[in-house]
């Protein structure tokens, strides 16, 4: 197998990859989903209405397993960053230690009241059980904002100095709140909740495309749709700020993003195209003269800094960080697109398209989203290559010296795909069955 | 106190806590593994019962450990994943396993071949990692991790190969399972179901048995494989042995004559004794016998700050909790 033929240092950063790749589909579920359940239930109670509980009981379910393999995957990555990068961790540990710490206690009051409230169906009153939602929806966003401040300090370490290549004053505070925090932890939010809606939105209108078409579809479609579809020109906003903080502390980074090789006056911002390392130009790309210079510095002839402006062995791999940058912002400009069929539809009308090419785009939301995520965070992983800590400490110093990364690898990769199967094998089966078929049809658990 | 004495106090009581509850989860499916014949189903339902609304807010007790290193110990959170790269790696195979397998049981149908599977999968994985964790945890004290100028060595399977990591993993299995046995009994009074109260009350006496002679035949390998940590047990550590195994016969006797909630307290007592002798015996040293407490610890800047974050957090996790143990684990009528 070729993967047992890699480095070290390539098989623990691929590792890292499908690690993180496969939790972030499981922790953005565990973000968005429990604010769709608090929606629906709130609206089974309000209004005692069977679709809406059937709905919510449904995502309860589906929630249930997503959660267990989000946690457990979660818990590899725990490990993984000291089996992996056991130098970077002893190293700045002091300095990003904190948020991880703070991290637990968010990750701890969503499971217990995950617990109470995937099991509490039956036992608590209506409302009790409603309430028990919201801490799971506040503690899953705080994890999430916990876990990308640690990410972002990589992108922007602040808060200690360096006396002698000795790390001191550490003010940990101050590496949480680094100036990528703000912008990276709204940017995957949005993005989590985004996916989450399209991705509950694609699962209806696919039931729609197969002739399922009742008020349970489509409710289901429409709060999926809302949510995603809503956030969408709000994702493309906060992205403008992301790029332009990128453009500011990273600017190689920015460079291999956009396919810029020389540093230059009035760069062309550049839509698709193919970066030919060999020849140091961006092909086949659509350019838009200034376009570039100014989303990142605000002035069409402002000064973009190239990726020639540092040696070969400080830039990242420029043909994958630009494609998936490239489908990152395609993905958004499609769904802030699908919005606005979505949004004329619903603002004439009164209701949304139900046609088979809107209900194919629908479907096609989801993934697209999910697509977007993992794009965005090859982006900012690849991106920030050959750094571990951006100009402080490369990964290759980072990565641990114990050998057989590669077999870890491919039992990541083996594990990894039997989860991924039998969960979507279980999804799949529970999206197939009828809501009657579930305790859902009972509207009410007796209070007790 | 000194701040490093004091996050290392409260990750010790997150590990005593892990041990305590997530360790009863993983001997949950130790007994799910075990069970058979006619009642074995119906043992494996109260098990299911009992872990499914906490088991994975008792998994986190073990992020909440590694954080607190990663925070307070940053050093030693890195010797330790270097040195013990491939129990832990195979113990979080099991962990992934495990949780995964029993969500996926729960979600299939009745009698299924599937379900079938992954109870098979969840019972083989709640094996192993508690004995790979115990064995790694032990390494620790038995001085087979070096750490010399800032850089650790360790064989790959040297390091939890030794015969303290062997007992320790297996007491670790014994432990897990005598303390699932223990609360299982409370779970069938409580169900008001007899026939499972006897067979888990059965189980509680063998496991309990089990785990006292084992702690008893640990104590000449703990001697010859790890003289720091038997001199440290002599010392600091001979109240916590006889507290332990004042605990331990009083959950057995308490077993015995049905008086199952002394019984729970009192093991949890034996088992938490034991994690705290532990840790007394090879006080000051994290790693044996290289890193102490004080020079792994971050800056006092540092720790300070994960102080006054637990101390917030533990404002909410602490009625959360009380929360979770109240609507699932309360006392209550038998339900029809």
């Amino acid at each position: 197998m070729g993967l047992l033929a890699l480095g070290t240092l390539d098989a623990a950063r691929l590792q890292m990859a499908v690690s993180l790749g496969f939790h972030i589909v499981f922790a953005s579920l565990g973000i968005g989903l429990p604010v769709l359940l608090l929606f629906a239930e709130d609206r089974a109670i309000r209004r005692r209405d069977p679709v809406w509980m059937a709905l919510a009981r449904r995502w309860s379910k589906a929630f249930g397993i997503l959660f267990a393999v989000g946690a457990v995957s979660g818990t590899v990555l725990s490990f993984a960053l000291g089996l992996f990068w056991p130098r970077f961790m002893g190293r700045w540990g002091a300095v990003i230690g904190l948020p991880f710490a703070l991290e637990a206690f968010a990750f701890f009051v969503e499971a217990i009241f995950l617990g109470i409230y995937l099991y509490g169906w039956d036992r608590l009153r209506p409302r009790a059980h409603w309430l028990s939602g919201i801490p799971i929806a506040v503690s899953g966003a705080a994890s999430a904002w916990f876990v990308v401040t640690a990410n972002a300090w990589m992108q922007s370490p602040v808060g200690f100095r360096l006396r002698g290549g000795t790390v001191v004053d550490v003010d940990p505070i101050r590496a949480m709140l680094n100036p990528s925090t703000p912008v990276m932890t709204l940017h995957m939010l949005i993005a989590a909740y985004m996916a989450t809606g399209l991705a509950v939105a694609s699962v209806y209108a696919w039931g729609m495309l197969r002739g399922r078409r009742d008020a349970y579809h489509r409710r289901g479609l429409a709060v999926g749709l809302a949510v995603g579809l809503a956030l969408a020109p709000v994702q493309i906003l906060v992205g403008d700020r992301a790029a332009k903080l990128v453009a500011d502390r990273q600017p190689v980074k920015l460079a291999a993003m956009e396919g810029q090789w020389e540093t230059q006056a009035a760069a062309p911002l550049r839509i698709g195209g193919i970066p030919l390392p060999s020849k140091r130009r961006t092909a086949f790309a659509i350019e838009i003269p200034g376009g570039l210079s100014w989303l990142a510095h605000g002035d069409p002839s402002a000064v973009v800094r190239g990726l020639s402006s540092v040696p070969a062995r400080d830039r990242p791999n420029v043909v994958l960080v630009h494609l998936a940058f490239q489908a990152m912002v395609a993905a958004g400009f499609g769904l802030l697109a699908l919005g606005l069929w979505a949004g004329v539809a619903v603002l004439r009308r009164r209701r949304l398209p139900e046609g088979r090419w809107f209900l194919r785009a629908a479907v096609a939301s989801g993934p697209a989203a999910f697509g977007a995520i993992e794009a965005g965070w090859i982006v900012t992983e690849v991106g920030r290559q050959p750094w571990i800590v951006q100009g402080l400490m490369r990964t290759a110093e980072a990565v641990t010296t114990r050998p057989g990364v590669q077999l870890h690898l491919a039992g990541t990769l083996l594990v990894y795909a039997l989860l991924a199967a039998a969960c979507t094998t279980l999804l799949v089966r529970l999206a197939r069955r009828p809501p009657e078929a579930t305790p859902a049809a009972v509207p009410f658990p007796p209070g007790r | 106190m000194s701040e490093e004495v004091a996050v290392l106090a409260i990750v010790w009581a997150g590990l005593t806590l892990y041990v305590l509850l997530g360790g009863a989860d993983f001997g949950g499916g130790v007994w799910d593994l075990l069970a058979t014949g006619p009642g074995g189903e119906r043992q494996r339902a109260l098990i299911a019962e009992a872990i499914g609304p906490v088991w994975e807010a008792n998994h986190v007790w073990l992020i909440f450990v590694l954080t607190g290193l990663v925070a307070g110990f940053p050093s030693v959170f890195a010797d330790l994943s270097s040195a013990l790269y491939l129990p832990f790696s195979l113990a979080l195979v099991g962990i992934v396993f495990r949780g995964a397998a029993f969500a996926f049981r729960a979600h299939g149908d009745a009698g299924s071949a599937w379900q079938r599977r992954w109870t098979r999968v969840f019972g083989i994985a709640s094996l192993v990692s508690p004995f790979l964790l115990g064995a790694a945890a032990a390494s620790i004290a038995s001085g087979r991790i070096r750490v010399r100028a800032g850089v650790v060595e360790a064989g790959l399977v040297e390091a939890w190969s030794g015969p303290l990591s062997i007992f320790a993993g297996l007491f670790a299995l014994a432990m897990c399972a005598y303390l699932a046995a223990t609360y299982l009994t409370v779970e069938a009074v409580a169900r008001g179901v007899r026939d499972l109260e006897d067979a888990f009350r059965a189980r509680a006496l063998l496991s309990g048995a089990v785990a006292g002679a084992l702690a008893a035949a640990g104590l000449p390998v703990i001697r010859a494989d790890a003289p720091l940590l038997w001199e440290g047990m002599l010392q600091r550590g001979l109240p916590f042995v006889a507290l332990s195994a004042a605990g331990g016969i009083g959950s057995l006797w308490s077993t015995a004559r049905r008086r199952y909630r002394l019984a729970r307290l009192a093991a949890a007592v034996a088992v938490g004794a034991v994690l705290w002798g532990w840790g007394a015996a090879q006080w000051p040293y994290l790693i044996v016998p290289d890193v102490t407490a004080a020079e792994a610890a971050a800056p006092a800047r540092t720790l300070r700050l994960v102080v006054v974050g637990y101390g917030i957090g533990a404002v909410v996790l602490g009625p959360s909790l009380w929360l979770l143990f109240r609507v699932f684990k309360g006392t209550r009528p038998a339900q029809s």
